[in-house]
C-alpha cells in the first residue's frame, strides 16, 4: 500500500489497532462500561476528536465507505479535516456525505436524522466519558460507584435542575442507563438524539482520546434517559421549520444571517436537509425570520 | 412483680477488635454490645483511640483483627468486614448513618439542602421529585431549619445549621444505628445546646441506637445511657453513664471526672 | 407479705486513686429485706452511708461486695452482678428514685420532666400528661409554671417536681432520699399521702427522712445504719 509519507493503513500501526479492537470487543460485551485503552498521540491535539479518530482507524478496512460529520454537517472544518486525514492515510476507502451509503460514520455531537442500519457502525467523539465526574472528582471512587451501581448522585443532579430551573436543564450529554446497568454519558449530543440510542440497529462506539476510555452500545440495546416519574424525559421542540427544507421533525440550528440579527433555523444534519429539500422541491426563497 | 423486658439480641456486637497504628496508638481489645434504643458514649482524651474505633465501626477502616457484627433490618447478622464490599456499602448507606464532626465533611456542598437530604433516598431508588421535596421540607422542619431554605446551598448556613442539615441527611432513611463523631464539637455553647436538645428528642422519638464519640462529659451525661472510657487505645471502664460519672472506679476515669469544670 | 428485695452482706467502699489511693468504707456487711407494702426507713447520723445504700440499690454506685436481689415472678436479678442494660430496664419499669437534688435537663418544661417515666414505659403522651397534671396540682405547683424549665424554680419547687416524677409511675420499688427536705407542712402531708398510697398498692419503699414527724407516719421498719458502719 502506498500511503502518504509511509504511514500504515489508517495511520495507526496494526498492534495498536488490534489492542483497540480488543478493547472494543470488551466494551461491546459490557454495554455502557468504560474500557481503558492505550490512546496514542495523534496528529491533532486533544479535544479535536483523537478518540473517535483512533476508533475509526482501528475498524476501517479498504472496502469501507466513511462519512464524517461535525454537529451534523459534512462540510465544517473538523469534518473536512478528519475526512481528508483518512483519505490520505487509508488509501482505497471511499468517503461520502450520504448517510445511507456509509459503512462507518464518525460524528461529533450529533446522530444523523436518517435511521441507521445493521450494516453500519457509528463512532462518537467524546470529551469527558465519566458521567459522574461533575460530582465526584476521584477516579477510584467513580470506578467503585459504577461497579457497585451506586448511582444515586445522578438523580441528585436532575433534582437540582428541577429545584433551580423548574425542569431538568440538561440539554446535551444527557445521561442514560444502558442495558439496565451502566450509566453512560452519550457524548455531547443534544438530548433530542437520545431516543435514537434506544434499540438502534447499528453498532455505536464511543472514544475519548485524552481520557483514554472507550465504550460501546451494541445493536438492539435498551437505552433509557434518566428522569423522575413526575418529570419525564422530553426532547427539544421548535416552533419553526427548517428554512432550507421545511422539515418540522429534525434538530434545528439557529443561525444569524445578517448584521441586524436576523435569524433562520436550519437542519443541523446537512445531508438530511439536502435530501429533504430535493424530495419536497422546497424553495429557499422563503421569508427570513427576524 | 413482673420482670422487666430487655432486648435479647444486640444490634451491634463488637469482639476483640484491634486497629493499631503504633504502640498503644489506635484501639485494641475492644469488646462491647449495643442494643436497640441505646445511646453509647465513647469518652476519653485525644489520642485515646475513640475516632479509630468509630472508623472501624463505620465500615471505613478494617480492623487488624476481631469482629464487628450488625443485625440487619431483615434479621440476619452481618459481619461487617466479611461481607462483600457492595453489601457493606449498602448497609452503610441505608441502615447506618454517620454524623461527622465537621458537617462539611458529611454534606455535598455543591448541591442544595433539599438535594442533600434527598440523596440517600435517591440512592435507594426514590424517583418521584415531589415526594423527595416533601420529605426534604418535612425533615428541615424536624431539625428546626427553615423549610423555605430548601434550595439554599449548605455554604449559606451557619455551622450549627449545617450540622443539623447533616443530621437530617443521615436520618432520612431511618437508619437503626447512627454513629456520631463529636457532633457538637466546634459549635458555640448556645448552638450546642440546641443541637443536643434535637439529638435527644430524635433519639427518643425514633428509638435510635447511637454510638457517640465525645470528649465532653456534660454531653455524655445528657445524651448517653452507657459509657465506654478509653485511655491509650484500651477500654478502661464501662457502665451506665451516671454510675461512671458519680462513682468512677478506674483511676483514669476518676481523673477525667474530677477534671470537669462546673460553672 | 412478699419480699421484693433482699440485700445480703453488702459492702460499699470507695477507692480514691487521686488522693493517694485512700479507701473509704461506707457500708460493711449490711443485710436486710424490703417487703411489699412496707416502708423501710434508714436512720443514723450523716456519713453512715444512707444515701449510698439508696444509690447502690439504684445502680448508681458500684457494689463492692455482696448482693442485692430483686425477686420477680420469673426469678431473681442481682443488681451487683447484672449487666448495665438490665439496670437501665429496671429503672424504667421497676425501681423509682426520688433523689435529693433535681438534676435539671435544661430547656425541658417541668411537666415533661414529670411525664417522662410514663413515656419511657410506653404510656400514651396524653394520658401521661393528665396524670402529671394531677400530681402537680396535688403538690401545689401553679399551672403557670408547668411549661417552664425548673432551672429558675425555688429549691422547694424543684423538689416537688422531683417527687412528682418519682411517684407518677407505679414502681414496685421506690427509693426516697430526703423527699421532704425543702417542703412546707402542707406539701409534707401530700408526700406522706403519696407514700401511703404507694404502700397500699404493694410497693416496697426505702427512704431517708430527717423530719421525724414524717418518719413516724410512714415507717414500718427503721434500720440504724451505724450498726453497719465500717
Amino acid at each position: 500500500m502506498n500511503n502518504q509519507a509511509g504511514y500504515n493503513f489508517a495511520y495507526l500501526d496494526e498492534q495498536t489497532k488490534r489492542s483497540i479492537r480488543r478493547g472494543l470487543l470488551k466494551a461491546v460485551a459490557i454495554p455502557g462500561f468504560q474500557v481503558p485503552f492505550n490512546s496514542r498521540e495523534m496528529p491533532m491535539p486533544y479535544g479535536w476528536g483523537t478518540g473517535g479518530v483512533q476508533l475509526t482507524a482501528s475498524i476501517l478496512g479498504e472496502d469501507d465507505i466513511l462519512k464524517v460529520i461535525d454537529q451534523g454537517a459534512d462540510d465544517t472544518t473538523n469534518a473536512v479535516s478528519i475526512r481528508r486525514f483518512f483519505e490520505h492515510t487509508a488509501k482505497g476507502i471511499d468517503t461520502t456525505t450520504d448517510t445511507a451509503k456509509a459503512t462507518v460514520i464518525q460524528t461529533r455531537h450529533r446522530i444523523p436524522e436518517y435511521a441507521l442500519t445493521e450494516q453500519q457502525i457509528i463512532v462518537f467523539q467524546v470529551p469527558i466519558p465519566e458521567p459522574l465526574r461533575f460530582i465526584e472528582p476521584s477516579e477510584t471512587e467513580t470506578c467503585k460507584m459504577h461497579a457497585l451501581e451506586e448511582y444515586g448522585v445522578m438523580h441528585v443532579k436532575l433534582y437540582e435542575d428541577i429545584a433551580h430551573y423548574g425542569h431538568i436543564a440538561t440539554t446535551y450529554a444527557y445521561p442514560v442507563r444502558v442495558n439496565h446497568r451502566y450509566i453512560m454519558d452519550p457524548s455531547p449530543i443534544p438530548k433530542f438524539d437520545n431516543p435514537k440510542l434506544h434499540q438502534n440497529k447499528a453498532l455505536m462506539i464511543f472514544g475519548a482520546g485524552r481520557e483514554k476510555r472507550l465504550y460501546a452500545i451494541p445493536p438492539y440495546t435498551d437505552v433509557h434517559s434518566l428522569d423522575f416519574e413526575d418529570h419525564p424525559f422530553a426532547i427539544q421542540q421548535w416552533d419553526q421549520c427548517c428554512h432550507l427544507c421545511g422539515s418540522d421533525s429534525s434538530f434545528l440550528d439557529e443561525i444569524i444571517v445578517d448584521d441586524e440579527g436576523a435569524r433562520v433555523f436550519v437542519c443541523s444534519d446537512s445531508h438530511y436537509c439536502q435530501q429533504h429539500a430535493n424530495a419536497n422541491n422546497f424553495s429557499d426563497n422563503a421569508e427570513v425570520h427576524s | 412483680m413482673k420482670i422487666p423486658s430487655v432486648e435479647a439480641e444486640p444490634l451491634l456486637h463488637v469482639e476483640g477488635v484491634n486497629k493499631l497504628y503504633g504502640i498503644n496508638r489506635g484501639c485494641q481489645e475492644i469488646d462491647f454490645n449495643l442494643y436497640a434504643g441505646e445511646v453509647l458514649g465513647i469518652v476519653g482524651e485525644s489520642g485515646s483511640g475513640k475516632s479509630t474505633l468509630l472508623n472501624c465501626l463505620s465500615g471505613d477502616v478494617p480492623p487488624d483483627c476481631g469482629q464487628i457484627v450488625v443485625a440487619s433490618s431483615v434479621g440476619d447478622k452481618v459481619d461487617l468486614y466479611q461481607a462483600s464490599e457492595s453489601r457493606r456499602r449498602l448497609l452503610m448507606r441505608s441502615e447506618f448513618g454517620i454524623v461527622k464532626q465537621n458537617p462539611r465533611d458529611g454534606l455535598r456542598l455543591q448541591v442544595s439542602a433539599g438535594a442533600n437530604i434527598g440523596e440517600r433516598l435517591m440512592a435507594i431508588g426514590e424517583r418521584h421529585y415531589s415526594r423527595l421535596r416533601d420529605v426534604g421540607i418535612d425533615w428541615m422542619s424536624q431539625v428546626e431549619l427553615d423549610p423555605e431554605r430548601i434550595d439554599d446551598f449548605p455554604e449559606t448556613f451557619s455551622g450549627g445549621m449545617q450540622q443539623r442539615l447533616q443530621i437530617a441527611r443521615v436520618l432520612v432513611t431511618q437508619p437503626r444505628l447512627v454513629l456520631m463523631d463529636e457532633p457538637t464539637g466546634g459549635l458555640d455553647v448556645s448552638v450546642q445546646a440546641k443541637l443536643l436538645d434535637l439529638i435527644r428528642s430524635l433519639v427518643s422519638e425514633l428509638n435510635l441506637s447511637v454510638v457517640m464519640v465525645t470528649h465532653d462529659l456534660a454531653v455524655a451525661r445528657l445524651l448517653c445511657h452507657r459509657l465506654i472510657v478509653m485511655k491509650k487505645s484500651r477500654i478502661v471502664e464501662t457502665g451506665l453513664t451516671d454510675q461512671i460519672l458519680d462513682d468512677p472506679q478506674h483511676s483514669y476515669t476518676q481523673l477525667l471526672v474530677s477534671s470537669v469544670l462546673t460553672p | 407479705m412478699t419480699t421484693r428485695v433482699t440485700i445480703t452482706n453488702l459492702h460499699k467502699r470507695f477507692l480514691m486513686h487521686l488522693q493517694g489511693a485512700v479507701q473509704l468504707s461506707v457500708l460493711s456487711g449490711l443485710s436486710l429485706t424490703m417487703k411489699a407494702g412496707q416502708c423501710t426507713v434508714l436512720a443514723g447520723p450523716s456519713g453512715m452511708g444512707k444515701s449510698s445504700l439508696l444509690k447502690c440499690l439504684y445502680g448508681n454506685y458500684v457494689i463492692t461486695q455482696g448482693h442485692i436481689y430483686l425477686h420477680f415472678d420469673q426469678g431473681d436479678i442481682d443488681i451487683a452482678t447484672c449487666e448495665p442494660r438490665w439496670i437501665h430496664s429496671l429503672r424504667t419499669q421497676t425501681i423509682g428514685y426520688v433523689s435529693q437534688f433535681l438534676r435539671i435537663v435544661p430547656r425541658v418544661p417541668a411537666i415533661d420532666i414529670v411525664m417522662e417515666p410514663l413515656i419511657n414505659q410506653g404510656v400514651d403522651a396524653s394520658i401521661a400528661k393528665e396524670k402529671a397534671a394531677i400530681l402537680l396540682q396535688r403538690l401545689h405547683i401553679p399551672q403557670s409554671l408547668w411549661q417552664l424549665s425548673p432551672t429558675t424554680f425555688s429549691g422547694g419547687e424543684q423538689q416537688r417536681i422531683n417527687i412528682a416524677r418519682g411517684f407518677i409511675a407505679d414502681f414496685p420499688v421506690l427509693l426516697l432520699d430526703e423527699p421532704t427536705a425543702s417542703l412546707d407542712a402542707n406539701n409534707r402531708l401530700v408526700v406522706v399521702e403519696l407514700i401511703q398510697e404507694a404502700k397500699q398498692r404493694g410497693a416496697a419503699l426505702m427512704g431517708i427522712f430527717h423530719d421525724e414527724e414524717v418518719r413516724d407516719c410512714v415507717a414500718d421498719v427503721i434500720i440504724d445504719l451505724s450498726e453497719y458502719a465500717a
